[in-house]
């Protein structure tokens, strides 16, 4: 069982992410956007489970329910994340924000740009260890989830020029 | 007569909440209540939607994506409706599963250029200067392969040498700035 309001609160875990996100990120705006970010969505989601089951009463609560509060909280918060994560990060929102706020799209953003940017983020989270001229991984969880992902990269498509 | 009346609304309410109801009133709570019967079928489903998207990828070139993928894995949720033991819970699960890949499939698209990093400093034992990863991630289509999914997301279009956006392009940017503003962060992306 769940309760109406549980199961409410469990489907818009994105929108309270992103409410705690928005306070968070004027309280901390020392702090990596990234960082602040993924410590919302996590505050966010243990939230929302605990909500959810508290809100059940003890009679009703069972490892159904809570197995079932968790897949749906770790997904919204996940979702919430790659939005965030898009405005962040990715080169084609770049694109369509420089368009629109009528500065010339991709010719200050060259390659050597582009890496800077990366290696400043993966540094600064991190993720990159730099000694003298060179980088090296740290072993991360991250590294685990960037191998995982260029392996199913190769399984979705073979044909990719890498 | 007070005793029959308080007899027939805990009989009421164990015909119509069932026999998990022993006590007189907690019908209230049951139907305040969602069951949470079969849920994982949405796991089921989800995964018979995700191995057939992978099937399909691999052996096909399709051109929208980004609306087949929609159709192979979050639409289908809909279909799985027809069948009576896909509860909403099952449905919902379906769904948020559906929804957090989709909005994960653009790194395998596009091939992250962090994942590109980390992968490739990952594979050298003695690390990698900057000259030596901006060799693995390629000079040419780090941007211009960018704006090609744009012209074909139909949310740029391109005349000449010269990118304009389109009314879908000129909303995603809206929402996206006014999405930075809101969190008090300056303009991202990239």
């Amino acid at each position: 069982m769940i309760s109406n309001f549980g199961l409410f609160v469990l489907v818009l875990t994105p929108l309270w992410s992103l409410v705690l996100h928005a306070a968070a990120s004027r309280i901390f705006k020392s702090f990596p956007a990234q960082k602040v970010a993924i410590a919302s969505i996590w505050v966010t989601v243990i939230s929302s489970i605990l909500v959810s089951l508290i809100q059940l009463g003890p009679e009703y609560r069972s490892l159904s329910s809570f197995l079932f509060s968790l897949v749906m909280a770790l997904g919204g918060g996940h979702l919430y994340f790659h939005f965030f994560n898009m405005g962040e990060t990715a080169r084609r929102i770049r694109i369509l924000t420089q368009l629109r706020l009528s500065i010339p799209a991709g010719e200050d953003y060259t390659p050597e740009k582009i890496l800077e940017v990366r290696l400043g983020r993966l540094v600064t989270m991190g993720q990159l260890e730099p000694i003298q001229e060179k980088f090296k991984t740290r072993s991360t969880f991250f590294l685990i989830i960037a191998l995982s992902i260029k392996k199913y990269e190769y399984l979705l498509f073979p044909n990719h020029k890498r | 007569m007070e005793l029959f009346a308080a007899r027939s609304a805990t009989e009421r309410s164990l015909v119509e909440c069932g026999p998990l109801v022993s006590k007189p009133g907690a019908c209230a709570k049951i139907r305040s209540m969602i069951s949470l019967q079969h849920w994982w079928f949405g796991i089921l489903s989800y995964s018979a939607c995700h191995l057939l998207h992978i099937f399909l990828w691999r052996s096909l070139t399709i051109k929208h994506d980004v609306r087949a993928i929609f159709l192979c894995l979050f639409f289908s949720a809909f279909v799985f409706l027809l069948f009576p033991a896909f509860s909403l819970c099952a449905f919902l699960v379906h769904a948020i599963l559906a929804a957090t890949y989709i909005a994960l499939y653009p790194t395998f698209q596009a091939s992250s250029p962090s994942i590109v990093i980390m992968s490739s400093i990952h594979a050298s034992a003695a690390g990698l200067n900057a000259k030596e990863i901006l060799m693995v991630l390629g000079h040419g289509n780090l941007m211009s392969d960018r704006f090609r999914d744009l012209v074909i997301a139909k949310l740029l279009t391109k005349n000449g040498e010269h990118y304009a956006l389109t009314a879908r392009g000129k909303r995603l940017a809206d929402l996206f700035i006014f999405y930075r503003q809101f969190l008090g962060l300056p303009r991202g992306g990239g």
